[in-house]
C-alpha cells in the first residue's frame, strides 16, 4: 500500500504518458526501462535499484549466453546454461521465501553482522522478488525455447516494471516483446478515459472496499485473522477487492503509458467449478505455470506414457502444478496442504466432468441448476482452502 | 493443409471430444468446443504429433488458440520434415 501512497509513483505515470509521444531515436522498450530505472531509483532508493540493475544484468548475461550458445547450435552447453540459471533463480526464490518466514534462515541472511546478504535480502523485499523470480524464469525460458534476447535496459523494464512490482501481474516476456513490434497507438481521448476508470476502479477496490471491509471485520489497527470458516470467507472477499485492485491499478498504468500489462481477474466469483475459478483469479500466474509447468510436464507424461493415460497423467500434473503454486505463495506445510486440497478438488472436478456432463449436455433444468448453484461451490470450496492458510496469507 | 490431412485432423478432433457431427475451421477455438480444457489440449496436440509424425514444441503448444494456429503449425512442421 505505501508503494501507491508515494507521490513518486503517480508523479512518474504523469511523467511517462507524455514521455511515449515524444519521438526518440530508441525503441520504446529502452526509452521505458530507462525512465523505470530512474523511477525505481526514486521509489526504492539506490542500494536496492543498484541490486536489481545487478541482478537484471546478470540475468541479461545468461540470456545472452544462451542465445549464443544456440546460435553456435551447441544445444548441450545451452540446455545446461538453461537449467542451472533455472535452478539458480529457484534456489533464490526459495532462500527470499524462506528468508520472509523462517527465524534461522532470517537470520542467516540478516545477521548482526554487516555483509551483502543483508543488504541483498533487504533489496529482494523491497522488490518483492516472488514476482520478478517468475519474470526471470519466464525471460530464460524463453530464450531457451528460441525468442530473441534484448538489451539489459529493456531487460530491467521487463524484470521490474515499477507498475507491476508490488502485486503483479506476472507480464510473460513474449508479450513484454509486443512493446516494440506493436505502433505506439496516437493520442485518443477515449483511451486516456479507459485507462483513467480503470485506475480509478482499481482505486476504490483497493482503498475503499478492501479497506472498509478490513476495518469493519478486524478494526483500524487489528490483525487480519481468521478462526472460522466464516472469516475464511470473508478474507476471501477482501483479497479479491485488494489483489484485484492492485491489479487493475497495474492494468491502468500499463494501458496509459502502452507497457504490455495483462489482466489478472475476469469475475472469478462467477465460476462454476473451482477449474475454471483459477482461470479468473490471478490469470497471469495461471498462464505462466501452464506454460512453464503444466503443458512441459503432460506433454512429456503423455508422450512417455500416451495418451490413453491421460487421466493419471493429469493427477500428477495438476497436484504438480497446484503444490507449486502453493510453495510459491509461502514455502510452508500449510500452503503445500492448500495446493494439495486444491488439486484434489480439480481432479475429481475433471472425473466428474468427463463422466456426467456428457450427460448434462442438453439437460436444461441441471444446466440452469448448475448455474446458481456452481458459483456457491465454488466460494465454499476456495473459502475452505483460504481456511488452511488464513495465518500465512499476511 | 492437404484436403486428406484435414480429414485426418476432422477426425482426430471428432473422437477426441466425442462429437462426431464436428466442423472444423480457422476460426474454432477452445472457447467453441465443449470439453476442450487445457488437459484436452494436451492430449489432442500428442494424439496429432502422433497421427502427423510432426513435433511441437511446448511454447508452440501453449500458444496455440485455433484450429487456424494447429492447421498452419502442422503444414510448417511437415514441409519442414
Amino acid at each position: 500500500m505505501q508503494f501507491l501512497l508515494n507521490p513518486f509513483f503517480w508523479a512518474a505515470v504523469v511523467v511517462l504518458y507524455p514521455l511515449q509521444y515524444i519521438p526518440l531515436p530508441f525503441s520504446r522498450s529502452v526509452v521505458f526501462g530507462v525512465t523505470n530505472l530512474v523511477i525505481i531509483g526514486l521509489l526504492l532508493g539506490l542500494s536496492n535499484l543498484l541490486v536489481a540493475f545487478s541482478f537484471g544484468a546478470l540475468i541479461w548475461v545468461l540470456g545472452d549466453l544462451l542465445q549464443k550458445s544456440r546460435a553456435a547450435q551447441r544445444l548441450d552447453k545451452q540446455r545446461a546454461i538453461a537449467l542451472s540459471s533455472v535452478a539458480g533463480i529457484l534456489c533464490l526464490l526459495i532462500a527470499y521465501k524462506l528468508g520472509r518466514t523462517d527465524g534461522f534462515v532470517a537470520s542467516l541472511l540478516c545477521g548482526a553482522q554487516p555483509c551483502g546478504s543483508k543488504l541483498v535480502f533487504g533489496a529482494f523485499v523491497a522488490l518483492s522478488s516472488s514476482y520478478a523470480a517468475l519474470r526471470c524464469l519466464d525471460y530464460v525460458v524463453s530464450i531457451w525455447n528460441g525468442a530473441k534476447a534484448t538489451d539489459p535496459l529493456s531487460l530491467f523494464g521487463y524484470l521490474f516494471p515499477f507498475h507491476m512490482l508490488i502485486a503483479g501481474p506476472i507480464c510473460s516476456y513474449k508479450n513484454f516483446l509486443t512493446i516494440n513490434e506493436e505502433p505506439l497507438a496516437p493520442v485518443s481521448f477515449s483511451r486516456l478515459i479507459r485507462a483513467v476508470n480503470t485506475i480509478a476502479t482499481g482505486l476504490f477496490y483497493k482503498f475503499v472496499i478492501a479497506e472498509l471491509l478490513r476495518i469493519y471485520q478486524y478494526g483500524v489497527a487489528g490483525q487480519i485473522v481468521a478462526d472460522s470458516w466464516t472469516d475464511s470467507a470473508f478474507l476471501l472477499v477482501y483479497l479479491f477487492f485488494d489483489f484485484a485492485g492492485y491489479s487493475l491499478i497495474a492494468l491502468g498504468v500499463g494501458l496509459l503509458c502502452q507497457i504490455p500489462t495483462p489482466a489478472n481477474f475476469r469475475a472469478p466469483f462467477r465460476s462454476q467449478t473451482v477449474t475454471e475459478f483459477f482461470t479468473r483469479w490471478h490469470i497471469s500466474l495461471g498462464d505462466f505455470v501452464r506454460t512453464n509447468v503444466f503443458i512441459p510436464m503432460q506433454v512429456t507424461l503423455l508422450r512417455r506414457l500416451g495418451v490413453s493415460a491421460a487421466s493419471v497423467a493429469s493427477i500428477c500434473t495438476i497436484s504438480v502444478s497446484f503444490i507449486l503454486v502453493g510453495l510459491w505463495h509461502r514455502v510452508s506445510v500449510g500452503f503445500l496442504l492448500w495446493g494439495l486440497f486444491l488439486a484434489l478438488v480439480m481432479v475429481v472436478e475433471k472425473v466428474v466432468a468427463d463422466r456426467v456432463a456428457a450427460a448434462a449436455v442438453g439437460h436444461r433444468v441441471l444446466n440452469l441448476g448448475w448455474t446458481i448453484v456452481g458459483p456457491v461451490y465454488v466460494f465454499v470450496v476456495v473459502s475452505t482452502s483460504i481456511h488452511l492458510v488464513a495465518g500465512e496469507v499476511f | 493443409m492437404t484436403p486428406e490431412a484435414l480429414d485426418k485432423l476432422t477426425l482426430i478432433f471428432r473422437t477426441m471430444f466425442n462429437q462426431p457431427e464436428l466442423v472444423l475451421s480457422d476460426n474454432l477455438s477452445a472457447a467453441d468446443v465443449p470439453g476442450w480444457d487445457s488437459l484436452k489440449h494436451v492430449s489432442l496436440v500428442v494424439t496429432i504429433e502422433a497421427e502427423f509424425g510432426v513435433r511441437f514444441a511446448n511454447s508452440e503448444i501453449a500458444a496455440l488458440a485455433s484450429v487456424g494456429d494447429l492447421t498452419q503449425l502442422i503444414s510448417a512442421k511437415i514441409e519442414q520434415a
